[in-house]
């Protein structure tokens, strides 16, 4: 390590016995910010994917970039021939395209909270979640948005919802749900990537500095937009982010509101319910808070960083995820309890279908991935540290909430007040094609960011390795957080 | 020699607060200073004064901007195009709210983000005073001292520990015009979207698109056949429709009536044949032959019960109506179109 290399590493404790010693390298081996590296090093193991490549990594991209090719082939196919070509029949008009609406959305909500809320809450562990958790939330956002569009039939249509005055006389009315759900979303989605871009600024000078020629050096050196770091630059970055959180969160809530608003404003029966709201927006965070422990696993996997990406990171979502599965089932139990007792004929039709009829094995898998496998494994901090039984729940939780969506969505619209006009939906191929499209595109688009930028905050870690250190307790050495701002 | 710049380089945080401190000994206004790290160090830590954040007023003035925006929009949605819908006022309170939160906290984002950048006097593409090992860990102390001074400073950082001091002549403004030429790009990029898109929306550019549905081959069908009508449903008969009969007994031409089929017209007829019923509404000119001007002889001469079927059954071009009103509602807009003057 040479001597300017050593420069942010601090100072680290000198052990005075071998027990000490031992408790160092202990809490250096759980904690990231306990285990400063030299910077160079750092931002070299953290920009090494930017240049280089390997075969699993193209296979990958081929994969995933094909299957979005052959989506985006069959929704051309789709809008030419019509919306016949899916399942989509009276009276289940809304189906997949919805269910998946709901599902990358809520995916979506939750990056941007779990980074927001941690950041302003001061959570010590954040630091190299924030910026996957950040892109999670833009990619699945655009891939939601894109559902819209396509469940839209005629999408070119789609600017009647933008209210500019025009030469057809007419304004998109503010009293739908669904222009809320719009406003909403573009808010959502030009704010999120924003956001991402005001936290990456010192990290995007870092890579200006690191690549000295070529394109990537001039690349990033607009991106970063002469970020110097300094002084003056430093505080009002930090009181932006701290501003934009804050104004981030309720918008973040309201945008999954609103979706829940959009079911509930219907007076289709078992959607109507008041308490759609905030039981969408908890769905939304536990899926999201899923999503990120997936997405920090592969790329902790397949970029090699498990210096940034420890266990103690899975343990805190971990715990995030088992917070959220146990207000979900609260949630979800209050939207079951009230039509359960009131026993309203139509109500009770859909509930009878969940449990007893077709949609059962659906209804009880769902029951059993959002609450029965959380709430048993994640109480525990030794299956909550190991990455794959982490990873294993957190699949069995996207399982278990595209359930919910889907169950909400297709099946219950297929049981309204009137018994004459009953339907059942299957999905047909033009959907299925369209669905495995939307999985692929966000990790296509989480391939190339890699490629484009660093995704672990360096100057975050950097900046919490600075303010924490051991401090000598009796014969206890214990993780101390100097609190600066 | 005026312009000169001094960067110093220190290894360690623990010499900076002392360096700060000997310049101010000198003289030298805290203004001319400027530190740089690639950790966020406070001011306290630099022993250098507190200086005024201005993010929290940026983040109010984003706040006002949206607030306004959001209300002007809905004035322009609500009043300018009223819609009556569902039993509700012309200007909806809550969901007025709804946007009004929304657009008042996107207001107040993107005024962050880009007060930021004007705070800051970013984006800067020039040569502004900077050293790559920053990054890296080391402490920069840019310091633009007067002519007079410059020897001075330069030995008070060399004595507070500087591993490394350039003297650069140069501004550490320069390149800052380099932002008008970003803005100017975008908003040139921007003109040009706009332009082109204009050129898609006045039909210079036409792709053979089939736009209308009825033009689309479309497969499948979307309307499944419905089930049989359950044996105790009661069937509902329509009106019977025969020339010179009133189809059911007319409704009164009476102010209330009257209201009720302005409003009525105002959402099933007046975007074709406008709002004064003189045929110009604002569909009218994909029509040949025109909608009927309903103040015209021709119409006002009709009976009723024929401006009533042409409601019921449509008539050329014109929809029917059936669906859209009920009998009674559609003598309402009989009564209202006999009101029609020229």
């Amino acid at each position: 390590m040479s001597e300017r290399a050593q420069i942010l590493v601090g100072r680290p404790p000198q052990p005075e016995d071998r027990e000490q010693a031992q408790q160092i390298a202990q809490a250096q081996e759980r904690h990231l910010l306990l285990d400063p590296r030299p910077a160079e090093e750092m931002e070299e193991s953290i920009l090494r994917p930017l240049s280089r490549g390997s075969v699993w990594y193209w296979t990958a991209l081929l994969i995933l970039g094909g299957a979005v090719l052959v989506a985006g082939l069959t929704w051309l196919t789709q809008m030419y021939w019509g919306m016949g070509l899916t399942g989509l029949n009276r009276p289940v008009m809304w189906a997949v395209y919805i269910a998946n609406f709901v599902y990358f959305i809520g995916i979506g909500v939750a990056g941007t909270f779990i980074s927001a809320v941690l950041r302003l809450l001061k959570f010590p562990w954040r630091a190299p979640v924030t910026r996957a958790a950040e892109m999670l939330t833009v990619f699945a956002l655009a891939t939601s948005g894109l559902f819209p569009l396509i469940h839209l039939g005629r999408t070119w249509k789609f600017y009647w919802m933008l209210p500019y005055p025009n030469q057809r006389g007419v304004w998109p009315s503010y009293h739908s749900a669904l222009m809320w759900d719009m406003t909403a979303i573009l808010i959502y989605l030009s704010s999120s990537v924003l956001y991402a871009w005001l936290a990456m600024l010192p990290d995007l000078g870092i890579a200006r500095d690191r690549f000295e020629e070529g394109w990537r050096h001039r690349y990033f050196r607009i991106l970063a937009a002469g970020w110097r770091g300094t002084e003056g630059q430093w505080r009002t970055l930090k009181t932006a982010i701290t501003l934009f959180s804050l104004a981030i969160i309720p918008v973040m809530v309201f945008m999954h509101t609103i979706v829940g608003w959009d079911f509930a404003m219907a007076i289709q029966p078992d959607w109507h319910s008041s308490v759609f709201g905030p039981y969408f927006v908890t769905g939304a965070i536990l899926s999201g808070a899923a999503a990120v422990i997936i997405v920090l696993a592969i790329i902790r996997r397949a970029l090699h960083l498990e210096y940034f990406v420890r266990p103690e990171h899975f343990d805190g979502l971990g715990k995030l995820l088992l917070v959220f599965s146990v207000a979900w089932a609260y949630m979800y139990f209050n939207d079951y309890l009230v039509p359960w007792y009131g026993q309203e004929p139509a109500a009770k039709v859909i509930q009878q279908l969940f449990e007893r009829g077709a949609a059962s094995p659906l209804w009880l898998l769902m029951l059993f991935s959002n609450i029965l496998l959380p709430w048993a494994t994640l109480w525990s901090r030794r299956l909550r540290t190991s990455v794959p039984v982490v990873v294993v729940v957190s699949l069995f939780v996207q399982v278990g909430m595209y359930l919910e969506r889907y169950l909400i969505v297709a099946v219950t619209l297929g049981r309204n007040e009137l018994p004459f006009d009953w339907g059942q939906y299957t999905p047909h191929l033009a959907e299925i094609l369209i669905t495995i499209g939307a999985f692929s595109l966000i990790g296509f688009l989480f391939l190339v960011f890699v490629k484009l930028f660093p995704i672990i905050p360096m100057w975050e870690i950097q900046e919490g390795q600075m303010l924490h250190a051991l401090r000598r307790i009796g014969a206890l050495l214990v993780p101390t957080r100097a609190e600066l701002d | 020699m005026a312009n000169d710049v001094l960067l110093a380089l220190f290894d360690d945080l623990d010499p900076v607060p002392d360096a700060m401190r000997k310049l101010r000994q000198m003289g030298l206004p805290d203004d001319r200073v400027t530190v740089m790290s690639s950790v966020p160090y406070q001011s306290q830590i630099l022993a250098r004064p507190r200086a005024r954040d201005r993010m929290p007023r940026v983040a109010l003035l984003g706040a006002i901007l949206g607030l306004v925006t959001s209300v002007s929009l809905l004035a322009a949605a609500f009043l300018l195009y009223p819609v009556v819908q569902g039993g509700q006022p012309i200007v909806p309170v809550p969901p007025s709210l709804i946007i009004t939160i929304e657009v008042t906290l996107l207001g107040t984002m993107w005024t962050i983000f880009f007060g930021f950048f004007v705070v800051n006097r970013l984006p800067a593409f020039g040569q502004p005073v900077y050293d790559r090992s920053i990054t890296l860990g080391k402490i920069g102390v840019v310091v633009r001292p007067d002519e007079a001074q410059a020897l001075e400073a330069e030995k008070a950082l060399r004595e507070a520990g500087a591993g490394d001091l350039q003297r650069l002549s140069g501004d550490e403004g320069a390149g800052n015009r380099a932002w008008i030429r970003f803005v100017l790009g975008v908003a040139g990029v921007l003109v040009v979207g706009a332009g082109a898109s204009l050129l898609f929306a006045y039909g210079v550019i036409r792709i053979p698109f089939p736009s209308q549905m009825v033009d689309q081959d479309s497969v499948g069908y979307v309307q499944g056949p419905r089930l049989s009508v359950p044996a105790e449903a009661i069937p509902v008969q329509g009106p019977v429709l025969l020339a010179d009969q009133p189809a059911l007994a007319p409704v009164p031409a009476t102010a209330n009536s009257l209201q009720r089929g302005a409003v009525l017209y105002t959402i099933d007829c007046a975007v074709c044949h406008g709002v004064h019923g003189t045929g110009d509404g604002t569909l009218s000119s994909f029509f040949n032959p025109p909608p009927a001007d309903l103040t015209s002889q021709d119409v006002q001469q009709l009976p009723d019960a024929d401006i009533f079927l042409a409601i019921t059954q449509g008539r050329g071009d014109m929809l029917k109506l059936a669906e859209n009103l009920s009998p009674s509602q559609r003598w309402d807009v009989v009564n209202y179109v006999r009101s029609l003057q020229k």
